[in-house]
């Protein structure tokens, strides 16, 4: 299956599957990346925040040499400038969580395979335990018992997402397990651990990988969600989900602005995530594969 | 309102109907007649209780009542609705004068006594006569009986020695010392009828029985926390309540309030946040707002040595700098309540420069909000030793006030053009309490209400004295002997000119080392529908039935 994997990619250059999500997404992550450049605000700086030119209409000229594009909100931060910031913080929350996520749902899922009896019944006990609560349910309780702050979201995010990955690497493992290149290395008395990461993880993971730009979507979302219910990120440092929330409350009185330009980036953020990961999904799949 | 005092309502206070309402029908009547056909068959239809509903006086209001008992908790939440039910011996008008109530007239007979004539021909919800044993009761009541968590009113009557009925309209009261606004007092408490014998508990008024008392409106039902049905009083003393029926709705989120407005829902809806009132008036929703005899305020924690989240700019420890009289000016000089005022609260507020909006009994004139001059300030703060400034984590309540969450973060603007880096933390108001009192913060955003100035400087400036009852809201331990005397000098003087100078003049020292510093007046705000002609606010911002007139045919 890693041999698939690389032949997939082989099989298919950039240029050919280069699609409008792609490019979407790719100019998203620039964006994040540049925002401390091209930004024309540091929402997060409180000195260059001028709070006499709260809620001003979107093309309003600034104090700071710049126009208002996209308006600024209750406290006088530049929208545009604001998600710019708040897309740094939501995509590094999400890779971030996706990826801790990931690495300890494939351990847990490839362990509960290989070792079976308890150990299978404990990890798999947990995995639906956590997966018969709603995610949202789970990461809430995170969220209150750890405290608030991103680390803590990027925790909450982990204890949420990783069942889904264990769950699925543990099916495709238990095939794998039966298979006759185990046997030849469990009768070559190789070490269990190098059987578990040399052999059999690789040989589980393709079906996982496929799952982490779309828990990478999820994650972005749970992130938005849980800024939205004043759980996440602090008041003064809003990401995505908090500029939304922040203007929210603005909604019914014509300020429509501070609402509407974070909550349509966080639509496109998620949106094109979820497009590229399935077509991933779609060429690492051997079922969708073309002939 | 956090622990103080909730007292005034203008329960009594009658408006004559002012004007005529004129109709403002102009549509064609034919094009509209088949419109209004169907609605009036589908209203029929649908709702068969829609006739109903046209006397019924109908309120979202923010305010929660939790219990049925008026002597149990001393807060807006309870006090607001029961005001209908139950009535007090004295008023404070809007000009927050005392008027007779149930008492028509009072006197100080000596020092340490005061006599009381209670009203004629008032009669109880269930028919018993009103006497002066009832008002010996009630103070009885709060004072020997009813055990409230957090004090509730018993420092109302904390200095009352005895309590007399020498005849059935007449009231004796000796206190221990001179309490010479001891009548003001009584705006506070809430008159109960004794039952025969022994006191009713909290639980038995919660439970079944429905309260009884003198008041313009009679219970109906409630459900705690959700809402309150009540009756008109048809034996009321005073002037025929408007409506005959009228219902609260306990609705805590601003936005559905605003909602419920705007479709009908409701008649009143009080509590309404400043961005929303634009577009109310623009659905044809009508607005009435007063200032509020209330501050929110920063406070400082000026007693511990080293405070929590106070450091240097590289994150190390430093004493507290609070301490320092110079450091609090500069703080205060560097708040522009201009953004608070008229950004965050939309011009629905008044920049404060002490405990209650200028003009009111007991402010000081010399005393007015500045415009703010970072210059200075930051001279200041270079003075007190801090040329770089620090770092501190400035606490707050979120959604509990008006602004609350959004101040702290204008505050963190203001004061980093002095070089104070500010970190806003909200939390919600019963978790930011508890952590206030276990002195988690270093300094934090507040509000307090009360009666008069002095009630507000005897809670938040005074020295704190858990025996005497002075400092109950000074969380910050400011001590400062001087001003606790000429407080308790000014207190000990008649109501009038004098006794108000005295507290203006007490408020000009005690501001002048700035132990916090006044951020803004909020103004109540309520906006009402169609089938109501107008609204009388009063300062202390209870949400009643009385202040509202119906719209007349």
């Amino acid at each position: 299956m890693k041999t698939e994997i690389l032949r997939a990619l082989k099989k298919r250059p950039y240029g050919q599957v280069l699609t409008v999500p792609m490019i979407v997404l790719a100019t998203y992550i620039l964006l994040a990346l540049a925002a401390p450049v091209i930004a024309p605000q540091n929402p997060y700086d409180p000195l260059q925040i001028y709070g006499w030119e709260a809620s001003s209409s979107p093309g309003t000229p600034g104090s700071g040499g710049y126009l208002y594009l996209l308006g600024t909100d209750g406290l006088g931060r530049d929208i545009l400038s604001t998600i710019l910031y708040g897309l740094r913080i939501s995509l590094v929350v999400s890779i971030t969580s996706a990826a801790i996520a990931a690495l300890i749902g494939l351990t847990a899922g490839v362990s509960a395979a290989y070792f079976g009896s308890w150990v299978d019944s404990a990890i798999m006990r947990l995995v639906d335990l956590q997966l018969s609560l709603p995610t949202i349910l789970v990461a809430l309780i995170a969220i209150v018992t750890l405290g608030p702050g991103i680390d803590r979201i990027i925790l909450a995010l982990i204890i949420a997402q990783w069942a889904t990955y264990a769950r699925l690497v543990r099916s495709v493992a238990l095939s794998e397990t039966n298979k006759s290149y185990m046997d030849a290395a469990r009768l070559m008395r190789l070490p269990t651990s190098r059987i578990i990461f040399r052999h059999l993880l690789p040989n589980s993971i393709a079906p996982a990988v496929t799952l982490i730009p779309i828990e990478i979507g999820h994650a972005v979302a749970l992130e938005a969600t849980l800024s939205f219910l004043g759980l996440g990120v602090p008041i003064d440092k809003p990401s995505l989900g908090s500029a939304v929330a922040n203007g929210f409350q603005y909604l019914l009185t014509g300020q429509y602005w501070t609402s509407l330009f974070p909550g349509l980036a966080l639509f496109g953020l998620i949106a094109s995530i979820n497009f590229v990961g399935e077509d991933v999904r779609r060429h690492l799949d051997p079922r969708s594969r073309p002939v | 309102m956090e622990s103080l005092p909730p007292q005034w309502g203008n329960c009594t206070q009658k408006t004559k109907k002012e004007g005529t309402f004129i109709m403002r029908s102009t549509k064609p009547f034919r094009s509209c007649l088949l419109s209004m056909l169907l609605i009036v068959v589908m209203s029929w239809n649908i709702f068969p209780g829609a006739a109903r509903a046209q006397d019924e006086l109908r309120i979202a209001t923010s305010y929660k009542l939790m219990t049925l008992d008026p002597h149990y908790a001393n807060l807006n939440e309870n006090t607001s609705l029961l005001s209908h039910i139950y009535e007090r011996l004295v008023y404070q008008d809007e000009k927050l004068d005392l008027k007779p109530g149930l008492a028509v007239s009072w006197r100080a007979t000596s020092e340490t006594q005061w006599q009381f004539k209670l009203r004629e021909n008032v009669r109880f919800h269930d028919g018993s006569p009103f006497t002066a044993d009832d008002v010996v009761y009630t103070i009885e009541r709060i004072r020997d009986f009813v055990k409230s968590p957090n004090g509730g009113f018993r420092s109302y009557v904390s200095g009352i020695k005895s309590v007399s009925a020498p005849d059935p309209l007449t009231v004796v009261i000796e206190t221990s010392g001179p309490v010479p606004n001891l009548p003001l007092s009584f705006s506070s408490i809430f008159v109960m009828h004794r039952p025969g014998q022994g006191f009713q508990t909290t639980q038995e008024l919660n439970a079944g029985h429905a309260p009884v008392g003198t008041g313009p409106y009679r219970f109906e039902s409630w459900s705690s926390g959700e809402m309150l049905k009540l009756k008109r009083n048809n034996d009321y003393w005073g002037d025929k309540p408007d409506w005959p029926e009228v219902t609260f709705r306990v609705i805590e989120s601003p936005a559905a309030r605003v909602a419920a407005l705007t479709t009908g829902d409701v008649d009143i809806a009080d509590a309404i946040p400043a961005r929303d009132v634009a577009s109310l008036k623009q659905r044809g929703a009508k607005i009435a707002s007063v200032g509020a005899a209330r501050i929110n305020f920063i406070q400082f924690d000026v007693e511990r040595e080293t405070l929590p989240g106070v450091t240097d700019k590289s994150g190390v420890e430093i004493a507290n700098p609070f301490k320092n009289p110079l450091v609090r000016r500069a703080l205060a000089m560097a708040t522009d309540r201009g953004v608070l005022v008229d950004k965050i609260l939309a011009g629905y507020g008044t920049a404060a420069a002490q405990v209650f909006p200028n003009g009111l009994p007991g402010t000081s004139a010399n005393l007015t909000p500045e415009a703010p001059n970072y210059e200075e300030a930051k001279a200041l703060l270079a003075e007190a030793g801090f040329p770089e400034g620090f770092h501190v984590v400035l606490a707050g309540p979120a959604g509990r006030y008006p602004g609350d969450g959004e101040s702290l973060q204008a505050i963190a603007q203001s004061w980093a053009r002095i070089g104070v880096a500010v970190q806003p933390a909200t939390s919600p108001f019963s978790v930011f309490n508890t952590r206030r009192a276990a002195g988690d913060y270093a300094l934090w955003y507040g509000g307090t209400s009360g009666e008069t100035v002095d009630v507000i400087l005897h809670a938040l400036l005074a020295s704190p004295d858990p025996e005497g009852g002075s400092g109950a809201l000074n969380f910050g331990h400011y001590r400062n002997q001087a001003f606790d005397q000429m407080l308790a000098k000014a207190q000990s003087i008649e109501e009038g000119l004098e006794r108000n100078n005295a507290l203006a003049e007490a408020t000009d020292f005690v501001m002048a080392d700035q132990p916090i510093i006044p951020l803004y007046h909020f103004h109540h705000i309520v906006g009402y529908g169609a089938r109501v002609a107008a609204y009388a606010m009063h300062p202390r911002g209870w949400t009643t039935a009385m202040q509202t007139l119906p719209v007349t045919e």
